[in-house]
């Protein structure tokens, strides 16, 4: 075990397993996606292999392995050490927990979902200048962003609730609402799912607070705005990754988030909350460039 | 053996991890996956700068700040309404609310809506507001739409529209007790919200017994029970259930203003419905909804007369007290479908249909043990374009057939142009219709006195209809403004609104008499569309939300009626005067003031004031002066462990002004009443 683990290995970066349960749309997109960037003039510069996480991946040593979603990378994860995984469509959370649990030595990296705090942040700056106070839910998973958020956010301040348990949701949502001006959601699978959106956004609504949501559909669903990250978004970032890689590289590069992204708004609801609001193309530019002119 | 067991789990160690903690690893479906639609068109309220109409929007926190208790008084809070406590002493002791007033005890030109439910009565008109099956803690907010809105909510929609709102039952899980207890009331209100998957619901339950005012027999009892689930059948679907029932015993009546027939007396009021909404959200924001519901509302009155035999005297009468049974019932059948969506980015359009019958059974009022049937279908439609940037015009119709009156189509439109960022000026017209109540249309109701005399029966004919009446119009027109000066909005409006074929009671004289009866006098009653009559003046509204600790709302209106003396011939003096006296159917002037203070973390304190000028109200109401009172309410919220809930105290009429509302019989007294509410 021990000389394994010290052993610098060498990577042939030409065979990419590819581990994705592909019969989820959004792992499907980004496989379609991946293979169309690796073979820029319609040559593949690489040997695919799609492999599902429940069909027991086993890649040579040395190869590279990209793990589509925390199930996915899970599976990698458990597979023979002398490969390199790349995991994309992952929470950051997610992969520090699994990346904790493995050897320092795997050769272990992701594209994560997370969008960086700044960019939340400049959305939010963008979208509602008038706020002064960001309210936070916060639950098991959310609760180790809590400090990272009270560091990045001023000059806005922060008022966080915790909710462990679902019955109180609801008091801490209306705490944080009375004492905030926007609600910023943290993604946190006990406080913002299926069941509870419906409370959160139509709450938040009464009050007449807007929601920062972290993905699309929560702007379909009644948010104001979200920045985020599509499958293809990330894969085009995937592949940049490996066309990057040099072949004689060992390490992968460490964990990034998202490199592309887009708004969404949802102006249904800036309209009827009183605010007014850029559209979602001007917005995704004004946070690139401003990303781009630190 | 234990190596064997111990090797896989260190190679598959993520794996290991993975399995133990499998439920708190952050799939990255929270990122990815869709979910319900919940904000959807119908679930939005219109922004007020772009709505083609002015609107005062209540909240909880409002009505709880307001020390409220009967929901009839929250809308004192808004311009221009007039809100008569305990109106009416022979067939209610409900308040009467009406925009621009107008109103006797049934206030027949305004809708009232709960949940897109329909609660206007036809038989009498109006809303009956203690029979309710509403807890009022249950509501989300009530919209009040000031001025006609026919064009979406169809006939009845007249002088101004009520809109209640609950609250969606995925707002109210987990339990909460409210008992409020004062020297002449109590009231117990239990509520538990649940969830199970897909499926939110809450189930609330209360009893009330409210004395009322010492002067009046006006003791309620009302036990209520209402239900609602909402049931997400899939990301775009969803289905809301709604049951609800209030019921109990009313005393009513008044010795003074009506010695003869209607006694002081318990009746029994049974209200109950059913309602079915099923919504589907649409690309680019669009909804299709379809409604269905059933009310039930039935009065069990047994009317009990004095003793009549002196008025009658030398003839003697087979029992000098007459008693016969007044029950009313009615029934609402009710289906609407509505599909809005965005065929641009700058337009908006709604489209739908409904079909209504109601049945009425009033054997007393009506002269007949039949049911009598009421259809009506309608079809409307409503766009929304904005043109320019600055500019949102509205237009949209109604077009209606009822089996009483016809068809009709109520239009509107109107301007929204912003005139710098945060101030709006709206130019409006907009037209209704009022369909005549069954007590206009077909009131019959006559009282006999068998006598011991052979062959002689006496009688007198109360109310004798013509029946035929064309439905009252109004053409209101208008001139909005709103402004936002930061934490300071207002709201201010001038109106001018001409009312024509008002429908009025006047003397009939003769009227046929059946055979075999004897009739004690020459005249009935009944009601025919008479004259015209025109409502104007200037209403504004004031919010100011100054820090999070302070709120201060104003409302003031100055309405002038006049009743255009020359648009109709009088059948007599009479007929002439009551009409005349149409111009004092409004306070002149009306002011409501709330001011609201949290202090820190758990008090909470307000201070509401309202006067109104001199009234003469038609029908029960008389002739009252300029009245004002005060409330009050002090709160504490406090947590205890799990449980958190909030200690009140609410003073109703402070200073104990004893004036009259309505009528000189309703002498308004301080009422005080302590509230405990628990979150568990």
């Amino acid at each position: 075990m021990a000389l394994q683990s010290f052993a610098p290995a060498v990577f042939a970066y030409d065979r990419i397993m590819v581990v994705a349960d592909t019969d989820h749309p959004a792992s499907a997109a980004f496989v379609r996606e991946l293979k169309k960037d690796l073979a820029p003039q319609g040559e593949p510069k690489f040997a695919i292999d799609v492999v599902k996480p429940s069909g027991k991946p086993a890649p040579s040593p040395g190869q590279l392995v990209v793990a589509v979603g925390v199930q996915a990378l899970q599976a990698a994860a458990g597979t023979s050490e002398h490969t390199a995984i790349l995991g994309v469509l992952v929470p950051q959370q997610s992969y520090d927990a699994i990346k904790a649990a493995l050897p320092t030595s795997r050769n272990l990296s992701a594209i994560t979902l997370d969008q960086p705090l700044p960019r939340q942040l400049a959305l939010l700056r963008h979208t509602l200048p008038q706020a002064r106070t960001i309210g936070v839910l916060l639950g098991p998973s959310s609760t180790a962003q809590a400090d990272a958020l009270e560091q990045a956010a001023p000059p806005l301040a922060v008022v966080s609730e915790h909710a462990e348990a679902e019955l109180l949701l609801l008091p801490a949502l209306k705490q944080v609402l009375a004492a905030s001006d926007v609600l910023l959601s943290l993604p946190d699978p006990r406080i913002f799912n299926r069941n509870t959106a419906q409370t959160i956004l139509l709450t938040s609504y009464r009050y007449q607070k807007p929601v920062i949501g972290f993905s699309k559909a929560y702007v379909t669903a009644g948010a104001l705005a979200a920045v985020f990250s599509t499958p293809q978004q990330i894969a085009r970032q995937a592949a940049e990754l490996i066309l990057a890689l040099d072949p004689g590289q060992a390490a992968l590069p460490s964990v990034s988030h998202p490199r592309y992204f887009s708004v969404a708004v949802n102006h249904q609801v800036a309209r009827s909350l009183g605010i007014e609001i850029r559209d979602e193309s001007a917005l995704t530019e004004l946070l690139r460039s401003e990303e781009e002119t630190p | 053996m234990l190596a064997r067991f111990a090797l896989p789990c260190l190679l598959l160690h993520a794996i290991c991890v993975s399995a133990q903690e499998r439920d708190i690893l952050l799939s990255e479906n929270a990122y990815l996956e869709d979910i319900p639609q919940v904000l959807t068109v119908s679930r939005l309220a219109q922004p007020q700068n772009e709505a083609p109409a002015a609107v005062t929007v209540i909240d909880r926190d409002t009505i709880r700040a307001a020390g409220i208790v009967d929901l009839a008084d929250v809308f004192r809070l808004v311009p221009g309404m007039y809100v008569g406590y305990n109106a009416g002493y022979f067939g209610t002791v409900n308040p009467t609310v009406s925009y621009h007033g107008l109103s006797d005890a049934y206030a027949r030109q305004m809708q009232v809506l709960i949940d897109g439910r329909s609660v206007y009565q036809p038989m009498y008109g109006g809303v009956q507001w203690s029979d309710l099956p509403l807890a009022l803690d249950d509501i989300a907010r009530i919209e009040v739409t000031r001025g006609p809105n026919a064009a979406s909510h169809g006939a009845n929609a007249f002088l101004g529209v009520i809109n209640i709102i609950t609250l969606h039952a995925s707002e109210t899980l987990g339990n909460r007790a409210t008992a409020t207890a004062g020297r002449d009331r109590r009231e117990l209100i239990l509520r538990h919200g649940g969830r199970e998957g897909d499926l939110n619901y809450r189930v609330t339950v209360g009893y009330r017994k409210d004395d009322g005012l010492s002067v009046r027999e006006d003791e309620k009892h009302i036990r209520l029970l209402t239900l609602r689930a909402d049931y997400r059948l899939n990301d775009r679907d969803e289905l809301e259930f709604q049951f609800g029932y209030n019921g109990g015993p009313r005393r009513e009546g008044l010795l003074e203003e009506d010695s003869l027939v209607f006694l002081p007396r318990t009746k029994k009021v049974t209200s109950h419905f059913q309602s079915l909404h099923w919504r589907r959200a649409l690309e680019q924001n669009g909804e299709i909804s379809v409604q269905a519901y059933h009310s039930y509302d039935k009065s069990d009155d047994d009317v009990v007369s004095a003793d009549l035999q002196p008025i009658f005297f030398p003839i003697p009468l087979l029992t000098p007290r007459l008693t016969f049974p007044n029950d009313i019932t009615t029934e609402r059948y009710d289906l609407e479908v509505q599909h809005s969506f965005s065929p641009g980015t700058s337009t908006r359009l709604v489209w739908g249909g409904g079909l209504r019958t109601d049945l009425a059974k009033a054997p007393l009022l009506l002269d007949t043990s039949g049911t009598e049937r009421f259809h009506l279908s309608r079809l409307f439609g409503h766009a929304e374009w904005r043109p320019l940037e600055k500019l949102v015009l509205n237009a949209g119709a109604m077009l209606e057939n009822n089996s009483l009156t016809g068809s009709d189509v109520s239009p509107r439109a109107s301007a929204n142009f912003t005139l710098a960022p945060g101030h709006t000026l709206r130019l409006g017209i907009s037209t209704a219709t009022r369909t005549p109540t069954y007590l206009e249309e077909k009131f019959d109701m006559r009282i006999l006195a068998p006598t011991k005399v052979p062959g002689l029966t006496l009688y007198e004919q109360q109310f004798l209809d013509p029946g035929g009446l064309r439905p009252e119009r109004i053409v209101s027109r208008e001139i909005g403004y709103l402004g936002d000066f930061g934490p300071l909005r207002l709201d201010g409006r001038l109106f001018h609104d001409r009312i024509s074929d008002l429908i009025t009671q006047y003397k009939i004289e003769p009227f046929p008499v059946p055979p075999g009866l004897t009739p004690i006098d020459t005249k009935t009653l009944g009601y025919r569309n008479s004259g015209d009559l025109s409502i104007h003046g200037f209403e504004a509204q004031a919010q100011l939300h100054w820090g999070d600790h302070t709120r201060i709302t104003a409302s003031y209106a100055h309405v002038r009626l006049g009743p255009d003396m020359r648009s109709t011939t009088f059948t007599s003096a009479g007929e002439r005067s009551r009409f005349k006296d149409l111009g004092d159917a409004m306070p002149e002037d009306t002011f409501s003031m709330l001011f609201w203070q949290r202090f820190g973390q758990s008090w909470a304190g307000s201070v509401a004031y309202y006067q109104n000028s001199g009234t003469k109200m038609p029908g029960d109401g008389n002739r009252v002066r300029f009245a004002r009172h005060w409330d009050a309410r002090l709160a504490k919220s406090f947590t205890f462990g799990n449980t958190s809930g909030e200690l009140s105290a609410v003073a109703q009429n402070l200073f104990d002004q004893k004036y009259n509302e309505f009528a000189r019989y309703n002498t308004m007294e301080h009422r005080a009443f302590l509230q405990l509410r628990l979150d568990f």
